[in-house]
């Protein structure tokens, strides 16, 4: 994400580039690799299952 | 073909310390979640023996409905669980069997992730082996969630019982200073909130006990309790 101090240009050539650089993006995004099928993201989701993270510092609790 | 429910907390006691025994070191990797480590907390309460909280008498037809049909766990795949444990999911219970064991692997939930679940898991000691089971607050949050998209039975029960054993916690841990770890009682405090908006508003028991208990809290450590108390707990006065 843009920092919030580094403002978009507002001028008229600025605004003129807009509709083109969208069109240039989604072009982009429509390559292969650019963008991620629900699919794709729900296997890549899926292969995080097995990766354990554990607190260093986790609530233990005795029962027996 | 449904399974028959056989699982209360005694039997899945016994089939944790079998699949501990059995993997060591992978075991450990496992979360309880679902029905499983819903018996946990409650066999955790009734051992809690608290004059508030407890777990309350169910008829013949509600442990019916306690009783689980299978060990629900995260920590794998459903395709990492069927080549480990060398067995098929069935797809009909969506278990597999192992050792005359029923197992399940859930990858996601409605609220839980496997990130969210394994970060915040509770370490469980028994005198025989070590079990790690799904934070309570996370687990009410996955049963109160699907109380809102579908009513069934068990998911009330659970829920109840999970608000039960959070509200004594937050009274129990309130109430011994020394042990007492602010960051983490005020983040499940906040977490159960986002939940319930009104965990805090009703229960008569568990504004009165809480009320008591913050404001004998008098270290610095503790001034986070006090400030939360100011806002989040009608009645509470510095």
């Amino acid at each position: 994400m843009r920092p919030g101090h580094i403002k978009l240009p507002k001028d008229e050539a600025a605004e003129a580039g807009r509709a083109a650089a969208y069109e240039r993006k989604e072009r982009w995004k429509e390559l292969p690799g650019n963008r991620h099928t629900p699919e794709e993201l729900r296997r890549m989701s899926g292969e995080f299952a097995d990766c354990t993270m554990r607190s260093p510092e986790p609530t233990v609790m005795h029962i027996d | 073909m449904s399974l028959t429910k056989v699982y209360d907390w005694p039997r899945i006691r016994a089939d944790l310390k079998r699949l501990a025994d059995r993997f060591p070191g992978d075991f450990e990797m496992w979360q309880l979640i679902g029905g499983g480590a819903c018996w946990f907390y409650r066999a955790y309460l009734e051992r809690a023996n608290d004059p508030d909280f407890r777990v309350p008498k169910y008829s013949e037809a509600e442990e019916q409905t306690w009783s689980s049909k299978d060990l629900d766990f995260m920590g794998m795949t459903s395709e990492q669980a069927a080549a480990f444990f060398g067995s098929p999911f069935k797809p009909e219970t969506h278990t597999l069997t192992f050792d005359g064991m029923e197992i399940d692997f859930l990858e996601e939930g409605l609220r839980l992730t496997p990130l969210a679940v394994s970060a915040s898991a509770r370490e469980i000691r028994t005198s025989e082996f070590v079990f790690y089971a799904i934070e309570a607050s996370l687990l009410y949050d996955e049963r109160f969630t699907l109380l809102k998209v579908k009513e069934r039975p068990q998911d009330r029960l659970h829920c109840d019982l999970l608000a039960e054993f959070l509200m004594f916690e937050f009274c129990h841990e309130a109430e011994h200073a020394p042990e007492l770890r602010p960051q983490k009682w005020l983040s499940r405090a906040r977490n159960v909130k986002t939940t319930n908006l009104d965990f805090f508003q009703t229960d008569e028991r568990l504004k009165r006990r809480l009320t008591i208990a913050i404001t004998r809290l008098t270290s610095p450590e503790h001034r986070g309790l006090n400030h939360w108390a100011k806002h989040h707990l009608p009645g509470y006065t510095e």
